[in-house]
């Protein structure tokens, strides 16, 4: 505030154009004084007990495991703050006039603009003398805030006898002092050194570290998709050794184990040679599918035999739609041959890869090998039939006992659903229309697009699978089944439709679009678990009856199964949707490609 | 039983009512699908702050959801933290929203709508749950809507850094459910209170295989909190996403912060014998190395969106410098810095946004163009934007490293962490003032393509309004670090949260 | 004697293996079948979580008293259905990534191609 009072004033804030003010301005020049030495450290102004509590504080602190970096460092910012403070007053208000049109100009400002650095100063004097009455209640308060608890007693005054601090204090303003009269020397000592390209200096400096470390920085982030997955497997496997301690662990437990039958051993060995096709055989991808599917299968009899038939259906139905997915995007694909990576980053990929499977399998194996942890599950065992209503566990799990992270589950097919078909909706304009309608076909083709005997014999299938799909679904609750299971089955009957007829055909006889499939499922479910709300019960509750009508006979309805509705229909339309319009765009392109070369064909003749 | 009590679904309910909806109408007028999903905010706002004031009271109040007593179904738990971070949620997306209307972002695209609204629902129902595999459901709902936020206005770069991320968080999803199946293996439960009542009674020749859990958990949060060396995912997916979705993204890294606060402490806490606090010893390098590496990535930027997805790995090193004291007081400063930085960092996305729409083909890249419109107002805004980010005063970013230094004072490796947050923060400056006067400053050479566009000033008002929450944020501090250390002092005291969840006796 | 134990840790263990080793290859449709071998292994792992029980399917009778744990067999539902939407929207993406870029390849060292680096 001095500093702007003086700018005001004399015209100037070149403190080299000024001095003796004093003579002109003395007011300024008291409250200046005063809050440089304030700032200085000078006793028995404010600013010497913080600086005095700053050394003092400093002399406990040791960094990096050196005692004396700390102390050392303060001091030497002391006396550099009492340098510069004193050549603040000294150089503007005493010695000679430097510059006779500023200090010509200058004198005391006004009542107003004198107020606010008076009160400053004032305070600064008083907190000197009185610390205390003044500051303690403050001291404690901010302390108290910066420290998260109790404020630490922190005791105020001038005098804290003769310590080591005192004699730091003394220090800095000794050789401060010594500074500011040596000053004219430094200054011209600064001007030969350095001064003359001191800001082309900082510039060469800062384009010199910006080049260094922005290459280093790019080079970090390379856009690799490889460099990132090796980073999280080997993060990974260094949490693995670093949780084992790396010691002797006790690998297995003492569960008794299962002694494995023929077909076991059998089913192990066409997974282990599945997989190793896969790997070997990267060049045929259509193969490679089939090995996939392979796995799935074995994966799928495995559920069956360790008793989880609802998981072995799950399995069967999403391996039929994820094969079929993945042979229409393979279609679209590039047939070219693998990137070969160098065999140096095989064997270390190979070695990475082996090393991670140790790992997890031999989780596994120490898993399987120890007893359960008396799980929750046997509450759901013994509540499924009495307070869910269906004697599948697994299912009543699903739609109520955890019918939460259902809830979540088809929100996730369904926003797989939407973003896929967002994606793909696009693709036929721009480079990937381009590209689209230059794919060239290079797979053997049938001559009929739409064979007869395919498409009666989906038609006739069609109604059939809905009433499976329907049978799946009703006996979801007790027996293995439910409505994802339904909704795949039946997804994969409308799919037969759009392969066998074509998407023009089927698409003009579909009633209801695969957006409103998902938007309703979707608030079935959630409508589903408020309704339990007007009946005083908590989101998600389940109620159950049980009835009875001439000819069926005594059945059972549960909201679950409403619940379960909203599953199907979110199921259907994300399946449905991302699947036809996968096929819809292959069949834009083979028809695209084949006007192509009808127009040439044309051209030629 | 009021509708008041329901009040805990209300974070989870509304969204996923509202995103159906704006799938069902949206597709023919976008102005319903724009008033349903602004309405949808507001109300999650409100049903934030009563939770949060609420919760102000210490009681820590439970969901079971579909009536099944805890442990044996999914139980909601509303406690500070959960409330603190809904209201951010709720704040962050009206923020975004606003941004995406005003600029039409949300028209680059289908289903902008319908996906932010599916996004909150599984921001909110990670905050909520207190189910370790009802988080990991969740953590796949918010992660698939953010693969079609990411990709919202598609376009090579897009496509090309959604590969990536989508494949990496496929990857961090399995590893996810492999520490689930061991930890359910050893517990028998996967409700976290009473896992970390059970884990207590662990063997010793088990202890190491849930140390195995607790590494692999904490290294797919770590992935998502975008630690290095596990965030080579995020410059580029932030940098290249739609302006609007890269700051509601500004939250999603510390969806993995909050779940660390969340787990480690309720499940491998003291009691965890010899897996207890197991990730302390990585966790610390590893925040001060992502501080390093973000704040140099803001230093030589060449753009401000991508100047602005480093400040966000930045301020994640610096916040975990604070969680990774595991002490109630650094996790109460790091809960405060979180706040202040998700602000921050969406509002540097609003600003970089700002900058592009103005300068026609210089974009936001961070050279010298020719004078552009309303070149001061923004300037002035991206200054205030900048000191909040490194953490100048007057704004909360430098009360939080102030909150987060002072936390840190007793710890034996202050000495480290005092360092690098100085360090880093003045990198950070030089690179904020580096880009600043490129921008700003100096004019370069005027090109004919580059038109300079006079865009409505409308744009600026997610930013400015960002920017106000900062300011608020620091007026506030003393309300706003009490509720915090608050907060803090719930999750370390893991047997209140067990207490409530579980029934007292 | 080979235990089941053994087979399904094992076979856990070879999936592992794989999954990792083909999501490390150049090329995107390499990374989806590691990716998907990835799934069936975590899958696997996440069922065998609650042990191998044989012939003991959670359907409730009065008169058994023995079952398999039902609760992993849920949670694997849930998760073979995410994955399910997961592995379908890496597909496309990397489809559609194709047919937008020209390139399948994820090293990020597109041969001879100008990166698009801001620089």
């Amino acid at each position: 505030m001095t500093a702007g009072i003086v700018d005001h004033e004399s015209g100037t804030r070149d403190i080299r154009k000024l001095g003796a003010l004093a003579k002109v301005m003395p007011v300024t020049a008291v409250i200046g004084t005063l809050a440089a030495g304030a700032m200085a450290g000078i006793p028995p102004l404010g600013g010497f007990i913080s600086k005095e509590m700053m050394l003092y504080e400093a002399l406990n602190v040791s960094l990096f495991g050196i005692d004396w970096l700390v102390p050392v460092v303060a001091t030497i910012a002391a006396i550099f703050s009492v340098a510069y403070s004193l050549r603040f007053a000294m150089h503007l208000f005493f010695g000679r006039a430097r510059d006779d049109e500023a200090h010509g100009k200058a004198h005391d400002p006004g009542v107003g603009m004198l107020a606010a650095p008076a009160v400053l100063v004032v305070l600064a004097v008083l907190l000197g003398l009185l610390p205390m009455l003044l500051a303690g209640t403050i001291v404690s308060a901010v302390a108290g805030a910066v420290i998260g608890g109790p404020a630490p007693l922190v005791e105020l005054s001038l005098w804290h006898g003769v310590n080591l601090a005192l004699g730091m204090s003394v220090l800095a303003i000794a050789i401060g002092v010594a500074l500011l009269w040596r000053h004219a020397d430094l200054l011209r000592w600064y001007a030969a050194k350095s001064h003359a390209d001191a800001r082309a200096m900082f510039q060469r400096g800062m384009k010199a570290s910006d080049i260094a470390v922005r290459k280093l920085i790019v080079a970090i982030h390379r856009p690799s998709l490889q460099r990132m997955l090796f980073a999280t497997f080997a993060i990974v496997l260094l949490m693995i050794v670093d949780g084992t301690g790396g010691g002797a662990i006790p690998l297995t437990g003492p569960r008794e184990l299962l002694p494995a039958p023929f077909f076991a051993i059998a089913a192990w060995l066409l997974l282990v040679a599945a997989t190793i096709a896969v790997l070997v055989e990267e060049r045929q991808r259509f193969r490679a599918l089939i090995y996939i599917s392979v796995i799935g299968l074995v994966i799928a009899l495995a559920f069956v035999y360790f008793s989880a038939p609802d998981l072995a259906l799950t399995q069967i139905s999403v391996e039929v739609v994820t094969i079929l997915l993945l042979l229409l995007a393979l279609n679209l694909l590039p047939k070219l041959p693998p990137l070969l990576s160098s065999t140096g980053l095989r064997v270390r990929d190979g070695v990475f890869a082996a090393l991670g499977g140790l790992g997890v399998g031999g989780a596994a194996w120490a898993m399987l090998t120890r007893n359960p942890n008396d799980p929750i599950s046997s509450f759901h065992l013994a509540n499924s039939y009495s307070g869910g209503g269906g004697t599948n566990v697994v299912n009543v799990t699903l739609v109520d006992f955890r019918a939460f992270d259902t809830m979540g589950e088809i929100i996730v097919l369904g926003i797989a659903g939407l973003v896929i078909y967002a994606l793909l909706d696009t693709t036929v304009r721009g480079a990937a229309g381009a590209r689209l309608r230059s794919w060239q076909e290079d797979m053997p083709h049938s001559p009929e697009s739409h064979p007869m005997m395919f498409v009666m014999s989906t038609r006739i299938l069609l109604p059939l699978v809905l009433v499976a799909g329907i049978f799946i679904f009703l006996r979801g609750h007790n027996e293995p089944g439910g409505g994802f299971i339904a909704g795949l089955v039946v997804a994969i009957a409308f799919l037969l439709q759009y392969l066998a007829s074509g998407y023009d055909w089927t698409d003009s006889r579909r009633r209801i679009g695969e957006h409103d499939l998902i938007g309703f499922g979707v608030l079935i479910a959630i409508f589903t678990g408020l309704g339990a709300l007007a009946f005083d019960a908590n989101f998600l509750s389940t109620a159950f009856d049980y009835f009875s009508l001439p000819l069926v006979g005594e059945f059972e309805l549960a909201t679950a199964m409403l619940f379960d509705l909203g599953v199907f229909s979110v199921v259907l339309g994300a399946v449905l949707l991302a699947l036809a319009q996968l096929s819809h765009i292959a069949q834009r392109a083979a028809r695209a490609h084949a006007m192509q070369e009808a127009e040439k064909q044309e051209d030629a003749s | 039983m009021s509708l008041a009590d329901h009040i805990a679904i209300a974070p989870v309910v509304v969204p996923a009512l509202a995103a159906p909806f704006a799938l069902l109408v949206m597709r023919r007028r976008r102005w319903l699908g724009v008033t349903i999903s602004f309405t949808s905010c507001l109300l999650m706002l409100a049903a934030a702050v009563t939770l949060l004031v609420m919760a102000s009271d210490g009681v820590i109040r439970t969901y079971e959801i579909g009536g099944w007593q805890a442990s044996f179904g999914i139980v909601l738990v509303v406690d500070r933290l959960a409330a603190i971070m809904l209201v951010l949620a709720a704040t962050l997306s009206l923020l975004a929203l606003l941004h995406a209307v005003v600029t039409e972002t949300d028209r680059d695209g289908w289903h902008f709508h319908p996906l932010l609204q599916f996004q909150l629902l599984g921001l909110n129902g990670a905050f909520l749950t207190g189910d370790l595999f009802n988080l990991f459901v969740f953590f796949e709902v918010l992660l698939i809507a953010s693969y079609g936020l990411m990709l919202h206005g598609q376009g090579s770069a897009r496509l090309k850094a959604g590969v990536q991320y989508v494949i990496v968080n496929i990857v961090g999803s399995s590893l996810f459910l492999i520490a689930l199946g061991l930890l359910y293996a050893l517990t028998g439960t996967l409700n976290m209170a009473q896992m970390g009542l059970r884990v207590a009674a662990i063997g010793a020749e088990d202890q190491w295989l849930l140390r195995v859990a607790g590494l692999l958990l904490v290294s797919v949060f770590a992935l998502k909190a975008a630690l290095v060396p596990l965030h080579l995912w995020l410059p580029r997916t932030y940098a290249v996403a739609t302006p609007p979705v890269a700051a509601l993204f500004a939250i999603m890294t510390k969806v993995g912060v909050y779940s660390l606060i969340r787990v480690v402490p309720q499940i491998f806490g003291d009691g965890a014998g010899s897996a207890a606090w197991v990730p302390s010893p990585f966790l610390l390098p590893a925040a001060i190395i992502t501080a390093i590496v973000g704040f140099s990535g803001v230093f030589v930027a060449r753009r401000l969106s991508e100047q602005a997805a480093y400040a966000i790995v930045g301020s994640t090193g610096t916040l975990m410098i604070a969680v990774a004291g595991w002490q109630t007081d650094t996790i109460g400063a790091a809960l405060y810095y979180l706040v202040h930085s998700t602000l921050a960092g969406a509002a540097l996305f609003f600003i970089a946004d700002v900058v592009a729409r103005r300068r026609g083909s210089f974009s936001d890249t961070i050279s010298s163009g020719p004078v552009f419109h309303e070149r001061q107002s923004v300037a002035l805004l991206f200054l205030a934007v900048a000191i909040g980010v490194v953490g100048l005063p007057p704004l909360s970013g430098f009360i939080g490293k102030l909150l987060i230094m002072g936390s840190v004072a007793d710890a034996p490796w202050w000495g480290w962490a005092w360092a690098v947050i100085l360090a880093t923060t003045l990198i950070g400056v030089i690179g904020f003032a580096r880009a600043g006067s490129a921008v700003f400053w100096k004019e370069g050479p005027v090109t004919d393509d580059a038109a300079p566009a006079r865009v409505a000033r409308s744009d600026m008002a997610a930013a400015v309004i960002a920017l106000c929450l900062m300011g608020a944020l620091s007026i506030a501090a003393g309300p706003v670090t009490a509720y915090g250390e608050a907060a803090a002092m719930q999750v370390m005291n893991s047997a209140n949260t067990v207490d409530a969840v579980l029934g007292v006796g | 004697m080979i235990s089941l134990e053994f087979l399904v840790a094992s076979a856990i263990g070879v999936l592992v293996a794989g999954g990792i080793y083909l999501t490390l290859r150049g090329r995107t449709f390499q990374v989806v079948l590691g990716l998907t071998l990835f799934s069936y292994a975590v899958n696997t792992f996440l069922f065998a979580s609650g042990r191998l029980v044989v012939d003991r399917a959670p359907i409730w009778s009065k008169t058994v008293t023995e079952y398999a744990d039902p609760l992993p067999q849920a949670l694997v539902l849930t998760a073979i259905v995410i994955t399910f939407g997961m592995t379908a929207l890496a597909v496309i993406l990397t489809l559609r990534s194709f047919l937008e870029t020209g390139s399948d390849q994820v090293d990020g060292d597109p041969k001879g191609k100008h990166e698009d680096d801001p620089s």
